[in-house]
């Protein structure tokens, strides 16, 4: 019974091999559409060895970020305290002097 | 004016690197038919061999930065065609009940050499009986008994060691006698 399924499928394995797939169809334009895929996909980036650029770029990267940051301490003024804060800062002198002195 | 040579393999893959991705048609038109056949054993309609074509094509892209070339070009890409079907194969068992065995053809006649349409329909009876096999055992079957590769070559191709390869193979083939035999019952039943 074994050896009959055994031969059976050895049979059916044969005769599959005898009717290889078709690909002709798929094949005509394949290229083109895979290119359209490749394309659709680019701007995920990551994954596809475009990514490879964001490597090679990130000299320039670094370079652009420090530059940033040096335009900014340089031209950015130092924050003045406006009258608010001088006042919360009066305010709270005053309230440390009551505090301390047992006024509280 | 004679045509220039055509670039090798390793050439167009360091082109796409650069950027070319006219390189990558060229690997494309070049490897389609290897990768088609592959793809064609575990598709059941055009358009699923249309889909699992390209994605194979797109992982192959993704990672060509990991091809080392020291092995042909042609060897790494059927290990991600495999690597991809046996992927498709894992979503589609979530997603798809098995095909039908009710209408299956009927047993072929102890011939050597079977006809055309015999053969269609031997094809058709094992595509149904192998979409009832769970994956691994599809891809190792397919790839021994379709393909016609070795035990080590299936190793390679799937990264399993040949003795899981060889056990997977043996419980594909015990399993699809078992489901010939239930469909065999069915018939006279």
């Amino acid at each position: 019974m074994a050896e009959n399924g055994d031969k059976r499928l050895d049979r059916l394995f044969a005769a599959a091999r005898g009717a290889p797939p078709d690909t002709a169809r798929a094949e005509e334009g394949f290229e083109g559409r895979v290119a359209a895929r490749i394309r659709e996909r680019r701007p995920g980036g990551g994954e596809w060895p475009m990514g490879a650029w964001a490597w090679r770029l990130s000299p320039l990267f670094g370079a652009v970020v420090i530059a940033v940051g040096v335009w900014t301490a340089a031209t950015i003024p130092e924050p003045v305290a406006g009258a608010g804060t001088e006042i919360a800062a009066a305010w709270e002198a005053a309230d440390m002097a009551d505090f301390l002195g047992g006024g509280g | 004016m004679a045509d220039p040579e055509p670039r090798p393999d390793g050439r167009l893959v360091a082109a796409v690197l650069d950027g070319d991705d006219g390189a990558f048609a060229e690997l494309v038109g070049r490897h389609k038919r290897q990768v088609l056949r592959i793809a064609a054993r575990f598709s059941r309609a055009p358009h699923e061999l249309e889909e699992l074509g390209q994605e194979i094509f797109l992982s192959a892209y993704a990672d060509l930065g990991q091809y080392r070339g020291e092995a042909p070009f042609s060897h790494w890409l059927s290990r991600v065609a495999v690597r991809s079907c046996y992927d498709a194969l894992r979503k589609r068992r979530r997603e798809i009940h098995p095909l039908p065995l009710d209408d299956v053809a009927p047993h072929l006649a102890d011939e050597s050499d079977p006809g055309k349409e015999e053969a269609e329909a031997a094809r058709d009876l094992l595509a149904r009986a192998l979409s009832r096999l769970r994956p691994a055992e599809r891809l190792v079957i397919t790839l021994l008994s379709l393909e016609e590769r070795t035990v080590r070559e299936v190793a390679r191709l799937t990264g399993w060691t040949e003795v899981n390869v060889k056990v997977r193979a043996f419980r594909a083939r015990r399993e699809l006698k078992r489901i010939l035999e239930e469909a065999d019952g069915g018939e006279r039943g």
